[in-house]
């Protein structure tokens, strides 16, 4: 046998080697998903065959309403969503633990190589839903110095590319390349974390100078480690994505990835608004985010709902039934329009551009 | 019909009960997994090698054949614990 890594996803490091403990561990994790997919798949099947679906999709409440009557004396989404809870809540420290037996290896890798120039906007800045209901990761997302890393290189890795559908990286490819100019020369991505989707925004205007804004200190210290090894440098500021404090129209492409359902409506609007101020006349705004309910199967509608109430997604149902194109509009962008650029509406990409001449 | 879920019909979907026990279950079962990887990580490399130090289980990367057994393996274990749980309230007769 040889000590290679097996497979090494789009954009992730080769040299990533946990021990026996962390690697069966994390691997264990990923069977479980797979593990239930039966289960899931028969569960679905019982719902198409049944009539709880019929309601559509227009009104989520309802919709799950009629399912859970249906599925009252069902026990299956009990199991799926107590394996899904346990799954998720010890996603993260199982990967701390996977680190940290290999620290010494890999702490040299997951180090930024220039921490101090990435800038603050302060903690008086920080918002109330970052600390109480975002998205949850056990711990939190600064709760441990490399957290970057160990979300990036081992919890996409072993459990998050093999358990979703497509090819995760190549979407945020595919959203990259949909912005109508070729030419930006400031690109801002908000909500950036490890730098995911501002590689690929990197990779397809090399041209441009990237920003990336995010909430996360570790994460954004591990984008600038990626970004370093790639050859790149880019501004990188921890701030609110509605409230960066960076100077006004400073970018001709303001742009963001799976960011607006990790927040509340109010502050979707302060993004678009932020977003609008960011940009110069002229510049294009692209956001990526999750399909909305009303372009979902029922079954689909329906799942992600339910996934997201046993998957800490506080905010996912505000975000899969807000008007964004409406968003935009109210926030004074204006040729808004919306792209479904995958199966099932996902992802999801509204695009917009900041009037020549500001309004009177 | 073995266990609580007889007595209990709806007891899967109080997730507030059910979440502690499908803890410890999922614990054990996850240990019981490590280990069963490291037995296979012993026995392949004492195929291969005759004999082996404790770093050279840590540092083993399964690849080819083998990652795929091993793949194989923690997907029927997994499976088998949740279709049991799945049809745990489902008689032969």
């Amino acid at each position: 046998m040889t000590t290679a890594q097996p497979t090494v996803p789009d954009g992730m490091r080769a040299d990533v080697e946990l021990a026996q403990r962390g690697r069966s561990e994390m691997q264990f994790l990923q069977a479980m998903r797979a593990g239930l997919r039966p289960v899931q798949a028969r569960l679905r099947t019982r719902l198409e065959e049944g009539s709880a679906l019929s309601s559509g999709t227009e009104d989520i409440a309802r919709l799950r309403a009629e399912v859970d009557e249906e599925l009252a004396q069902d026990a299956d989404p009990g199991l799926i969503g107590a394996a899904l809870r346990w799954n998720r809540s010890v996603l993260t420290p199982r990967a701390i633990d996977a680190f940290d037996e290999r620290a010494e290896d890999l702490t040299p890798k997951a180090t930024a190589p220039a921490a101090g120039d990435i800038t603050d906007r302060g903690d008086e800045a920080v918002p109330r839903y970052w600390r109480y209901e975002f998205h949850g990761t056990t711990g939190g997302w600064d709760g441990h110095e490399h957290m970057g890393f160990i979300h990036h290189e081992l919890v996409y890795r072993y459990l998050l590319v093999p358990s979703f559908p497509g090819d995760i990286f190549g979407q945020r490819a595919a959203v990259a390349r949909l912005a109508p100019r070729q030419d930006y020369a400031d690109i801002c991505d908000l909500g950036c974390g490890t730098g995911q989707f501002t590689m690929k925004l990197a990779q397809t205007y090399p041209e441009a100078r990237i920003t990336g804004v995010d909430l996360s200190t570790s994460e954004l210290r591990y984008a600038q480690r990626r970004a370093a090894e790639a050859g790149l440098e880019w501004d990188l500021h921890r701030a609110p994505a509605e409230d960066t404090g960076l100077p006004s129209e400073g970018f001709d492409l303001v742009a963001s990835f799976i960011l607006l359902h990790e927040m509340p409506p109010h502050a979707i609007r302060g993004v678009f608004a932020e977003a609008l101020r960011l940009l110069r006349p002229g510049g294009d705004l692209v956001f990526s985010d999750v399909a909305p309910y009303r372009l979902r199967s029922p079954y689909q509608a329906w799942y992600d709902d339910w996934d997201a109430e046993n998957g800490h997604e506080p905010w996912w149902r505000t975000a899969a039934t807000i008007d964004l194109a409406e968003v935009a509009r109210e926030a004074g962008f204006t040729d808004v329009r919306q792209e479904a650029l995958g199966k099932e509406s996902y992802p999801w990409v509204t695009l917009a551009r900041k009037p020549e001449q500001e309004r009177e | 019909m073995p266990g609580f879920a007889k007595d209990d019909a709806v007891y899967l979907t109080r997730p507030e009960h059910m979440d502690a026990l499908f803890a410890i279950t999922m614990e054990l079962a996850s240990e019981l997994w490590v280990t069963r990887d490291r037995l296979a990580v012993i026995e392949q490399l004492l195929q291969e090698r005759g004999g082996l130090s404790r770093q050279d289980i840590e540092q083993t990367q399964p690849q080819g054949e083998f990652a795929e057994r091993l793949a194989e393996e923690r997907q029927r274990f997994l499976t088998r614990i949740f279709e049991s749980a799945s049809r745990a309230g489902e008689s032969e007769g």
